[in-house]
């Protein structure tokens, strides 16, 4: 089939043209160029001279051929733009230009360039999260905003500066994608990436919310359930009461809204002391009254290794007026039936 | 004026109109091309020209072997490519009639 060894010459300048066609697909290459040489072996057989005098140089030969065929010019092409023309001219191209000439298309095509914005921001958004979650699987995270900001570095700071960083970038390659088609190529698959990280992110942070939510309502260890305690974790370890006028109170009993006796102080384990001996007050049948207070606690001191008594503390209430008789609280005992 | 740049834009269509009234190889398409007078016409602008239209659908290609010569690779117009062809001598036709009118209007003003 081939002339080539009939004309050397043809066989040389198809050499030369190739050269200048390397940037095509290998398939397309090949179709061109064997179509060629039977016209080049055409030309050479019908006429006179040489080939470069009768077609000119290979270069210019090369230039015009792809100008005609509706290539752009050699050196123009990267990946992207081969992968994009290659399925342009396969028939499904052909089809979808079929469908982009519908006024259908065109309005929701115009719809998805408005949106374009908006994506390349979550998506530098969730890339920077997605990173520092599949990088840092122990990671500490907050939620402090409705939108979670990742600890970076020991500080939400680095982790907000990191999130403006990738959105930057996001929206940067976003922008040059719309220019050049090379930008549009790698836009396009880290979107794809993202979406994937983004996923796979959702239960991730579920997951992580859910730890800092429950970090915040963690028991202090040194007292179990069970004991009084104040809200920073104090632990309660008697009720002192004291009168309006400010003396001390003995033999109170403590009891909460639905008459339960309060009874569960805490016992003192305060690095001076260990609790030895706390006494309740006796009723008058004998028992020990649990819930009524103060109680007495003999502790000892671990420097002289004897025991002293934990008196509640000499605080200095300001002695009120004794409530006037129109302000009498009212008295726990049966009032006296009246005849009205 | 650069010919060059007018060939580009109707070069499709002579090579259509060459097509239309007989089936012909890479060659013989520029050697016919030249002999209606476009003397400029270049080898390689007919032949990608001949590629295009034929990967465009418009084309039907057959070889005839030789045994002299090189085999040939014949193009010929579908019906795809004939339709075209209509279509755009009416393109072309009314556009000359614009430019004639506007060139008229012209050679009077001068």
């Amino acid at each position: 089939m081939s002339m080539a060894t009939a004309h050397p010459e043809v066989s040389s300048y198809l050499s030369a043209l190739r050269a200048h066609l390397e940037d095509l697909p290998e398939g397309e290459r090949q179709d061109l160029l064997e179509d060629l040489e039977q016209h080049l072996a055409e030309v050479a057989a019908e006429g006179e001279g040489s080939l470069v005098d009768r077609l000119g140089p290979p270069d210019l030969y090369a230039a015009e051929l792809r100008s005609s065929v509706g290539l752009p010019p050699d050196g123009g092409r990267g990946l992207g733009e081969r992968l994009l023309e290659g399925a342009r001219r396969s028939s499904i191209g052909r089809m979808a230009r079929g469908v982009a000439a519908t006024s259908a298309y065109g309005g929701i095509r115009s719809f998805v360039t408005e949106l374009r914005p908006g994506w390349w921001v979550l998506r530098g958004y969730v890339a920077v999260v997605g990173l520092i979650l599949i990088l840092a699987p122990d990671h500490q995270y907050l939620s402090d905003i409705p939108i979670p900001i990742p600890w970076l570095l020991g500080s939400q700071a680095w982790g907000l500066a990191a999130i403006a960083a990738g959105i930057w970038a996001s929206v940067a390659l976003g922008r040059e994608a719309t220019n050049r088609m090379r930008a549009r190529v790698i836009s396009f698959v880290v979107s794809l990436i993202v979406a994937g990280i983004g996923f796979d992110l959702i239960p991730r942070v579920q997951e992580r919310l859910a730890m800092a939510a429950a970090a915040t309502y963690e028991e202090p260890e040194a007292f179990g359930p069970g004991f009084l305690q104040h809200q920073d974790g104090t632990p309660i370890a008697n009720i002192c009461p004291y009168g309006a006028d400010g003396r001390r109170l003995e033999g109170v009993l403590i009891f909460d809204q639905d008459g339960r006796p309060i009874t569960e102080v805490a016992p003192v384990t305060a690095p001076e002391h260990q609790e030895v001996e706390r006494t309740l007050p006796k009723g008058v049948d004998g028992q020990r009254i649990a819930n009524a207070y103060p109680h007495r606690v003999m502790a000892g001191n671990p420097e002289t290794g004897e025991l002293e008594p934990l008196p509640c503390p000499s605080v200095l209430v300001p002695p009120q007026k004794p409530p006037d008789a129109a302000e009498q609280p009212v008295v726990l005992e049966p009032s006296p039936p009246t005849e009205d | 004026m650069d010919t060059t740049q007018l060939l580009k834009g109707i070069l499709d269509l002579a090579v259509l109109a060459v097509l239309a009234a007989e089936d012909g190889y890479g060659y013989d398409v520029v050697r016919r091309l030249r002999a209606a007078g476009l003397d400029d016409v270049g080898d390689a602008s007919v032949y990608g020209t001949l590629r295009r239209l034929f990967q465009q659908g418009r084309l039907t290609s057959y070889v005839v072997p030789s045994e002299e010569g090189p085999h040939r690779k014949y193009y010929g117009l579908n019906q795809s490519g004939r339709d075209l062809y209509e279509e755009a001598t009416k393109q072309w036709t009314s556009f000359t009639q614009v430019m004639e009118a506007l060139l008229g209007l012209g050679k009077e003003a001068a």
